[in-house]
């Protein structure tokens, strides 16, 4: 902090000082009533903390300005990146080519039909570049996703003062125009005050806005994994149910985009598939172990009902373990150790809505026999 | 659940069962906010349900109160805690502090909440708990050592704690008038009456802000409650024992008499009538007034306050519970007034009381009692500001002093994470201003403004839920 150079109390003329959140209204400064009026305290809105948030200390916001990812790649990469952009290349030219050609030769034959034809091709092309503008700009998003998480963990980390509000700013221009979070948006203005300090206001931000959110993210992933269990459960054959199960993640990962504030297209909730494999990969040892223990130890129960039914309770672990991934990647503000969703919760549900459906199909066969 | 049948006893006793009473006891040297404290702490309650300023109270913040209601006190003997009396004054134009604790006081909450616990929300989904607050001076702690130490060891400790200034000085008079009499003549009561009021001047002198000394024995000579004028606190310590045959109607004996009968009848009787039956404890201090006078201060506040908690860390094997049976099992030690550091401070403050209290703090948890510290604001009278200064930016503070009508803005000094040695309590170096009360709308809608109420309630009484 910058206050370290003063050891000396300090008196400073009225004007030049600025304040800092939104508690004018409360703790008034002088006993003349404009300061004071009721009215007043209704100013508790957005735009008011925007224009009295502080700004953020120097050595806190350089690291994340300075934070590019780094562009040399190994050589041979390198090598491979260039032969399939220019194969990519040659494709992109080779087809304008052609087009161009095709044009060429309708005109010759009647301008009706080549301007029919550079019509449809122009739509063509210009429909394209939309797309890979669309999901150039969903990677843009996920990358400052990924940047703000840092920032929170950063701001969690140091717990200063002063910098959390205009980090919190931020994440609040996600989720401005969606009417659920707006209540709890607003809410959580008033809470927050000037004594709060960086940590107090992320842990304050992510208990106020974004648990309703995280919960509604867990409910979303336990109903999915639910699903997929009895999915591939019932399905007989193997090579349907793995792209079944592929194809219900990469859709979970997108709704649950969706619900923390972004608006995944297909390439973009493929990166963020690749983030989530990731972590699927370089996932905790430790906690993998003690999942798949439980998952053994719960799923020989099952076993003896049927393998089928081990099977699926594999699939729906696996899709509750992308869309706890997927909600670690998608928050904004990152999970504090004690807030991070757990899988037990959800392996407990499918194993149960499992054996439901198997206690209730016994029944009936019974029930037929008899 | 009406428990109405069973006769009154019994019923308090199945209270406590189920956990459906709590005695939270409030104390703290005197001026370090008591009564303020409790004010708020009435308020934000009172605010409950909708309150959106106790968002660390997980019972309130999570929407789990129903309601919360003043009742009337259980203990009839006690003076009432004058609650509409102190938040009339916070809310009057132009608002005042409410006027500071004489002696013991009392009031009683219903806080209607939901049960959370799966097993108890089918006996009874929505349960009541009595939260009773009871205020007293925590001078009257100071008296505890009283009970192992006899007429002439209290007086040995008296006389040393007078050979150091600015105690030499001020204690002058009380010592140049006892050193007239001789100790083994016959009592006689104008002489000790003048005795035991020089004495009493000498504390209040040592208690005024100028010196802000706060180890003054006897507890209730500065604070004497109900006791005001009885003759049991007409006594003081003697320099010298009288050689010879002591008469039983001396002067000596006369005192040596009243200390035994003030320490069997005011400092044991606080303890059996009151103390041992409080659930959990908050003892505040206000430690920023010890930085403004110097380490004399400092070091006399840091005496007292260990001396304040070795009434718990007594705890639940030593002497006390002996005596008179312990219950309290969490102890909140929290520096009031936060608001008086610019926020960034606040940790640093947190951090400096901790270290103060290290040893004391050690003692108490040693017994079992669970014990944190905490910087709070009971309520809040300044505003966090930032300014450039000399092209640097500070954080600074504005608020309008007790003395003034015009609001400043000032920066009042940094708190150092460690204690500073002796010769490092310079002059100057620390400016905490006492400041108004923010001119408030009013009562109803809106919690008071406070810093770290909330941690302290979830601390004190958030297991209670």
């Amino acid at each position: 902090m910058t206050t370290k150079m003063w050891k000396a109390p300090v008196y400073f003329d009225l004007n030049e000082v600025e304040s800092i959140a939104e508690e004018e209204a409360i703790v008034t400064l002088t006993y003349t009533p404009p300061m004071i009026l009721p009215p007043e305290l209704t100013l508790k809105t957005n735009a008011l903390l925007l224009a009295h948030e502080p700004e953020p200390d120097e050595t806190l916001a350089t690291p994340f300005t300075t934070d590019d990812p780094p562009r040399n790649s190994p050589p041979e990469t390198a090598i491979w990146l260039w032969l399939v952009g220019l194969l990519g290349l040659l494709l992109v030219v080779m087809t304008l080519e052609n087009a161009y050609l095709l044009v060429a030769q309708q005109f010759t034959h009647s301008w009706l039909l080549g301007s029919v034809f550079l019509i449809l091709i122009g739509s063509i092309v210009s429909a394209l570049t939309m797309i890979i503008w669309r999901n150039y700009q969903d990677i843009i998003a996920l990358r400052t996703v990924s940047q703000l998480q840092k920032e929170g963990n950063l701001l969690v980390a140091t717990n200063g003062y002063g910098n959390a509000l205009k980090y919190v700013n931020k994440i609040t221009q996600l989720y401005v125009q969606r009417p659920d979070v707006k209540p709890r948006l607003d809410r959580f203005y008033v809470i927050v005050n000037d004594s709060h300090h960086d940590g107090d206001v992320c842990h304050l931000y992510s208990t106020q806005v974004l648990k309703e959110i995280d919960q509604q993210a867990h409910r979303l992933v336990a109903k999915r994994s639910k699903e997929t269990a009895l999915l591939v459960m019932i399905s007989q054959i193997a090579l349907l149910d793995s792209v079944l199960t592929l194809w219900r993640n990469l859709v979970l990962i997108q709704d649950i985009a969706k619900l923390y504030g972004g608006r995944p297209s297909f390439l973009g909730s493929l990166s963020l598939f690749g983030a989530v494999l990731q972590n699927l990969i370089y996932a905790d040892v430790s906690e993998m172990m003690a999942d798949s223990m439980a998952e053994i130890l719960g799923g020989s129960m099952l076993s003896m009902l049927s393998a089928q039914a081990v099977q699926g309770v594999g699939s729906g672990v696996m899709t509750a373990r992308v869309g706890l991934y997927a909600m670690q990647a998608c928050r904004p503000l990152p999970f504090a150790e004690d807030e991070k969703p757990r899988l037990k919760d959800i392996r407990r549900e499918i194993v149960a809505s499992l054996k439901k459906t198997f206690e209730s199909n016994k029944r009936e066969e019974l029930r037929k026999t008899a | 659940m009406s428990l109405s049948w069973l006769p009154h006893n019994l019923e308090e006793r199945l209270n406590r069962t189920f956990d459906r009473q709590v005695k939270l006891a409030v104390t703290g040297l005197s001026r370090s906010g008591k009564t303020v404290f409790i004010t708020s702490l009435v308020h934000q309650l009172l605010q409950g349900v909708e309150n959106p300023h106790l968002p660390y109270f997980s019972v309130v913040s999570s929407g789990r109160v129903q309601g919360v209601k003043l009742m009337s006190q259980p203990d009839l003997h006690i003076p009432a805690f004058r609650y509409d009396l102190a938040i009339e004054k916070l809310y009057g134009n132009p608002p005042e502090w409410s006027e500071p604790t004489k002696g013991i006081s009392e009031i009683r909450l219903a806080i209607r909440y939901k049960v959370e616990n799966s097993l108890l929300k089918h006996v009874s989904p929505v349960n009541t708990l009595f939260l009773d607050i009871i205020d007293y001076p925590g001078e009257w702690l100071l008296d505890l050592p009283l009970l192992e130490l006899n007429f002439e060891a209290w007086s040995q400790q008296i006389a040393k704690l007078c050979d150091k200034e600015p105690r030499l000085t001020l204690s002058q008079p009380w010592r140049e008038f006892i050193a007239t009499f001789d100790l083994s003549e016959p009592a006689n009561d104008t002489i000790l009456r003048q005795a035991s009021a020089l004495y009493t001047e000498f504390l209040y002198q040592c208690k005024s802000p100028q010196y802000g000394l706060s180890l003054l024995q006897p507890g209730h000579f500065t604070m004497p409650g109900e006791l005001k004028g009885a003759p049991i606190l007409e006594f003081c310590p003697v320099f010298s024992l009288p050689s010879g045959e002591i008469k039983e109607n001396s002067f000596y004996a006369v005192m040596k008499k009243r200390y035994e009968a003030y320490k069997e009848q005011v400092v044991r009787k606080f303890y059996t009538e009151h103390f041992s039956s409080f659930d959990r404890q908050i003892v505040l201090a206000d430690v920023l007034r010890s930085f403004n006078t110097g380490y004399a201060t400092f070091a006399d506040m840091r005496d007292a306050l260990d001396l304040v908690l070795k009434s718990f860390s007594y705890g639940k094997s030593g002497l006390l519970n002996k005596l008179f049976g312990l219950k309290i099992d969490k102890l909140l030690f929290a520096a009031t007034k936060a608001d008086h550091v610019t926020p960034n401070q606040l940790p640093n403050l947190e951090k400096f009381i901790e270290q103060m209290l290290a040893q004391a703090q050690n003692n108490a948890k040693f017994e079992g009692v669970k014990t944190e510290t905490l910087a709070l604001a009971s309520v809040k009278c300044t505003q966090a500001a930032y300014t450039t200064f000399q092209g640097q930016k500070i954080s600074c503070i504005k608020g309008v002093p007790l003395d003034s009508e015009q609001p400043i803005a000032l920066f009042p000094g940094e708190i150092p994470v460690d204690i500073p040695i002796p010769e490092e309590w310079v002059e100057g170096r620390f400016h905490f201003l006492e400041f108004k009360p923010p001119r408030l709308s009013h009562a109803n809608g809106r919690g008071l403004p406070h810093i770290r109420l909330d941690r302290a309630l979830e601390f004190l009484l958030g297991d209670k839920f």
